[in-house]
């Protein structure tokens, strides 16, 4: 076997198996990557997108590094929001 | 032959020809007084001309005096005259009158003549005269009053000049009812007699009869009359009729309409007969009658009229003139009542109740408003105009016809594009209705500019968030987040937020912790006359704004603006109509922060909730801490109506009081699925309700043993599969299947394990455009310092696969949401993270972002599986790896690899994973293709990448390869 590939653990983390039987395209070890790279958005593995901040807030918010606990989204017609 | 003592002489007593039921006259003359008892009296007897007595001897004339009653024996004797009237029954011949002294022989029967007596010469009874009536009439006739009809018969032995009456009588009459209808008719000259059927006979069977006319002819003799043979005896009068035929019942004539009263009618159309009638009409209202004819011909059945300008309900009524009495008619004819209604055209589009919109700034055929009417009491004929005037200015106002038909019932109006955008009236003059041009309607509409309206009211999705306890909103035009004023509420546990109805509805979990937050709705304070109810279109009188009615009380109200035009505040009348509006004085935009409750007399929510969904247009609540296994639903499409069990489908509903019933676990979770399915999760327990609890629903237990971990611990796919956690792990419901499939447990088999409900909170969402599914596990224990710590799982939809993430402590994750924005940088995946902030993915970043903004570097690692490096028996000398890293929109930075090669796999993970102990490693930074020797023996080999876990550093693998060469037995 003059050559052989490592192909990227697409079918992501499988702790289930023996450790000589692990499934293809499986890993016991994964963090922070996903079967789609950033990059070029293809199925070849990759880290994870990052996370950025999204809308800002009015002055003075948030104010108490209290958690968002809830988030839900309203469909309207309006002039007015 | 004795010598007669009397002269017998007998004549005619009228005619020249004797006919039985003709009369004679007979006298005598005394030859000797001296031989005369002048006390005796006279037998007169009818001899033949052979001298026998006829009638069995019996005189015709009996105990006749011979002398004038009274006179003295001294007097002289006188003829006297006796008048016979020759019986009917008598047949034509040769006959003699014998007269004689009835006590000659003491014999009255002396059949000797002449005796005491005297023997006329002798005269001629002709043949008896005949008169029957023929058909017509017969017993089949039925005549009318007021006709003309023709009686016929056949007369023998009648002279020309003999004159008869003709008679009538109602069937069943007496002898004296004869009612003469024809006197001095001459049968022996005429065949028949055109009647006129006087119009005062009563209807009836009559019979007919002509009588001689003679004073010996008596009319109340039946015997005297020639009838009518008895097969035609008798024939029917009628009475004459009219039909009214037009104005019929209900027709609506325009006022002051010229129509055409037209009838038919039956015995008034006779030549020489009394045909006029009178017509009235009546309001049947008061019942009062107005002439509108005093005489008009029957006959011509028709008679224009113009109607009463006063709208009422009318009939028509005819008398016969020749009987009128309007207060007692005899012969009345009355039509159907009709109605005389106002004449009228009313738009149907532009809505004449106010409020369309008509679009300008269009070009081409979409320019176009097609302007419909239908109109009332007009023929259609009449030339229209259409014009226009802003609400504000005076009529005449512009118009924008050039002269249309009133029946076209369409005019295609191009709205020009420099049309002011304003509030309007519209009205339509009929142009040719009598010297009057006069408006038929108007109304209020408004022009407003589609393309400006389009961007203004096109639809929009808010965020509605909760954090420190305050609820927020995003301003979309700048996407802040933005506090909602007033809007606090009591953080303990999950709170439940439910979009419906363009209100954001809130469930906090804490007693009568109910609110909501209405997004589209403008605050209006005022006055309200009248009422508005839910979907009144009020249009402002002065300014010509459009709003909804939603909701509202006596001095304030909320509504929906349909149109961007601004509400005057002080001035408008929002008006449903002139009895029904709402007198501005204030206006709030939205959005409003409102506490929630149960309009008056429809119930009320339940003490608390903290889960919460739509399902079939109604809110469904549970999380209630006195009651965790019970669901509630609102009324259908009212959120206020929480009175449940009415008798109707639509009735608000508890799981107390439907047949679906209650679920026997404590309610973790409610999953609506496609408004026809709701799974209720429980802690232990999978509940399917199926339809609607109030029309027939059904709940049927899923699962036991495993439920759904907490309100948020589920999602759907875009292939509507539901994946959800339990205890037991992550599991996916197929759409219609019922048996959910453990992903996790072949895979991450300790998945669940150090979570609890009590520490955690499982938070999943969908992510779209990433085709996978969030799975995020937070500590919330907020006694630990890992509180807001969050294990997240990556399910890739597209190869079926976990992928651990973790997050920067202050981006540890409590909620998630795929957002639906317009705007398409804001259409992400977002997350609400530990530190307040809402977060998204983001492929171009390749740090995560902190509560300062500052950047955090991703610490990112993939081992590859191990591989057996020979074939059984042998080992394999990892020889050389060849690493080519990806590129696309931008390239990989540098990520470092790591060859393990060992004996056993365990080893080789345990060297990755615990220990970091590669046989070699190194590091490819760009877009590479880096190939390294690495030379180590063993039976499996495997390689890692490690991120670089540098800020502002991602990596992408496109291959590895490596060379093995055998590396001798084992």
């Amino acid at each position: 076997m003059p050559e052989i590939e490592f192909i990227f653990p697409l079918r992501g983390l499988d702790k289930n198996w023996g450790t000589s039987k692990q499934p293809p395209l499986t890993s016991p070890n994964l963090s922070n990557v996903r079967p789609y790279d950033v990059q070029g958005k293809r199925a070849r593995g990759g880290q994870r997108p990052g996370l950025k901040k999204i809308l800002s807030w009015s002055d003075g918010y948030p104010a108490g590094n209290r958690p968002v606990i809830a988030m839900e989204q309203v469909t309207v017609s309006s002039f007015d929001v | 032959m004795a010598t007669p003592l009397l002269t017998v002489s007998v004549a005619l007593e009228s005619g020249t020809v004797l006919r039985a039921g003709d009369a004679i006259l007979v006298t005598w003359e005394f030859d000797d007084n001296s031989h005369w008892n002048k006390s005796k009296s006279l037998d007169i007897k009818l001899l033949d001309d052979a001298d026998n007595i006829l009638f069995n001897n019996e005189p015709i004339g009996d105990n006749i005096q011979s002398r004038t009653s009274g006179a003295d024996d001294d007097e002289d004797l006188v003829p006297n005259v006796f008048r016979w009237e020759i019986p009917l029954g008598l047949a034509a011949g040769d006959y003699k009158i014998w007269v004689h002294q009835n006590t000659f022989g003491g014999n009255k029967t002396n059949t000797n003549p002449p005796g005491r007596g005297g023997m006329s010469d002798v005269f001629t009874v002709a043949s008896a005269w005949t008169l029957t009536i023929d058909d017509p009439p017969d017993a089949n006739d039925d005549w009318v009053q007021g006709t003309q009809e023709t009686v016929t018969w056949t007369a023998t032995n009648i002279g020309v000049t003999e004159e008869f009456d003709l008679y009538i009588r109602k069937y069943g009459a007496g002898n004296d009812e004869w009612i003469e209808v024809a006197p001095g008719l001459t049968p022996g000259a005429d065949a028949s007699y055109v009647w006129t059927i006087d119009s005062a006979l009563p209807p009836g069977l009559y019979e007919m009869g002509f009588i001689k006319d003679d004073s010996d002819y008596d009319k109340t003799n039946d015997s005297h009359y020639a009838i009518m043979d008895g097969s035609d005896r008798y024939f029917t009068i009628n009475a004459r009729s009219i039909t009214i035929t037009a104005p019929i019942a209900n027709q609506r004539i325009p006022q002051s309409d010229t129509i055409d009263i037209t009838w038919t009618q039956v015995g008034y159309d006779q030549a020489g007969v009394d045909n006029n009638i009178i017509i009235y009409y009546r309001d049947t209202v008061t019942d009062e009658l107005t002439e509108i004819t005093s005489s008009t011909d029957a006959a011509d059945e028709t008679y224009s009229w113009e109607v009463p300008a006063d709208i009422g309900d009318y009939q028509i009524v005819i008398h016969d003139s020749y009987f009128d009495d309007p207060n007692n008619p005899v012969d009345e004819y009355v039509s159907g009542i009709f109605f005389v209604v106002e004449k009228s055209v009313t738009f149907l589009t532009p809505s004449p109740g106010g409020g369309t919109i008509i679009y300008v700034g269009q070009t081409g055929s979409t320019r176009n408003y097609e302007i419909t009417w239908s109109y009332t009491g007009y023929d259609g004929t009449q030339d229209i105009d259409i014009y226009i005037k802003t609400t504000d200015a005076a009529w005449p106002g512009t118009k924008i016809t050039d002269t249309e038909k009133l029946s076209d019932g369409t005019f295609t109006w191009a709205v020009d594009d420099e049309q002011a955008i304003d509030a309007y009236n519209m009205r339509m003059v009929v142009t040719d209705d009598g010297a009057d041009n006069w408006p038929a309607t108007d109304f209020v509409f408004v022009t407003s500019n589609k393309l400006l309206d389009f961007n203004a009211l096109q639809r929009k999705t808010v965020l509605i968030l909760v954090t420190d306890n305050q609820v927020f909103y995003e301003d979309v035009a700048t996407h802040t987040i933005t506090p909602i004023s007033g809007a606090t509420v009591e953080l303990t546990s999950h709170v439940a937020i439910i979009p419906a109805y363009q209100k954001a509805f809130i469930a906090d979990g804490t007693f009568e912790g109910f609110y909501y937050v209405d997004l589209a709705n403008i605050k209006i304070t005022g006055t309200m006359t009248g009422t508005l109810t839910k979907g009144d279109r009020l249009v402002g009188d002065d300014s010509g704004a459009i709003v909804i009615y939603d909701r509202g009380t006596a001095n304030t109200m909320y509504g929906y603006r349909l149109i961007s035009t601004a509400i005057t505040e002080g001035v408008d009348n929002l008006k449903l109509d002139d009895n029904n509006y709402f007198d501005v004085t204030a206006v709030t935009e939205p959005p409003h922060w409102l506490t929630w409750s149960a309009d008056s007399g429809k119930g009320s929510l339940p003490d608390s909730a903290n889960i919460g969904t739509l399902y079939r247009g109604r809110i469904v609540l549970a999380g209630d801490e006195s009651n965790p296994h019970m669901w509630y639903m609102s009324r259908q499409g009212d959120p206020f109506d929480w009175l449940y069990a009415q008798d109707d489908a639509q009735s608000a509903i508890a799981g107390s009081d439907g047949d679906a019933g209650e679920v026997g676990d404590v309610i973790t979770a409610l999953i609506p699925y496609h408004d026809e399915l709701l799974l209720i999760g429980c802690a232990r327990e999978l509940w399917l309700m199926r339809g609607d609890p109030n029309a027939g629903g059904t709940l049927d237990s899923l699962t036991t043993g495993d439920g759904i971990f907490g309100p948020r611990s589920w999602c759907f796919d875009s292939n509507n599969n539901l994946y959800f956690v339990g205890l037991g792990g992550v599991y996916q419901l197929e759409p219609g299947t019922t048996t959910p499939v453990n992903l996790t447990a072949n895979k991450i088999p300790a998945f669940m394990d150090g979570i609890s409900r009590n520490t955690h909170w499982i938070t999943m969402a969908h992510d779209i455009r990433r085709h996978g599914i969030l799975i995020f596990i937070t500590n919330v224990d907020d006694d630990s310092d890992d509180y807001g710590q969050c294990v997240t799982y990556w399910f890739s939809l597209a190869t079926r696969g976990f992928f651990p993430e973790n997050y920067p402590h202050d981006a540890g994750v409590f909620s998630a949401l795929y957002y639906g924005a317009e705007d398409g940088a804001y259409e992400v995946m977002m997350v609400g993270c530990r530190d307040g902030y809402v977060r998204t993915y983001d492929e171009d970043q390749k740090s995560d972002i902190g509560t300062a903004d500052n950047e955090i570097a991703i610490d990112s690692v993939a081992l590859y599986p191990p591989q057996r490096l020979n074939i059984i028996g042998r080992s394999g000398k990892f020889k050389t790896v060849t690493i080519t890293t990806g590129g696309g929109d931008s390239d990989s930075d540098s990520v470092i690899w790591e060859v393990y090669v060992a004996d056993t796999a365990q080893e080789i993970i345990d060297n990755s994973v615990t220990d970091n102990m590669s046989n070699a490693y190194g590091v490819t930074d760009g877009v590479i293709r880096d190939k390294q020797t690495v030379d180590r023996t063993g039976i499996y080999g495997a390689v890692q990448l490690v991120g670089s876990n540098t800020v502002g550093e991602s990596w992408a693998a496109e291959s590895i390869f490596a060379d093995i060469v055998d590396g001798g037995g084992v």
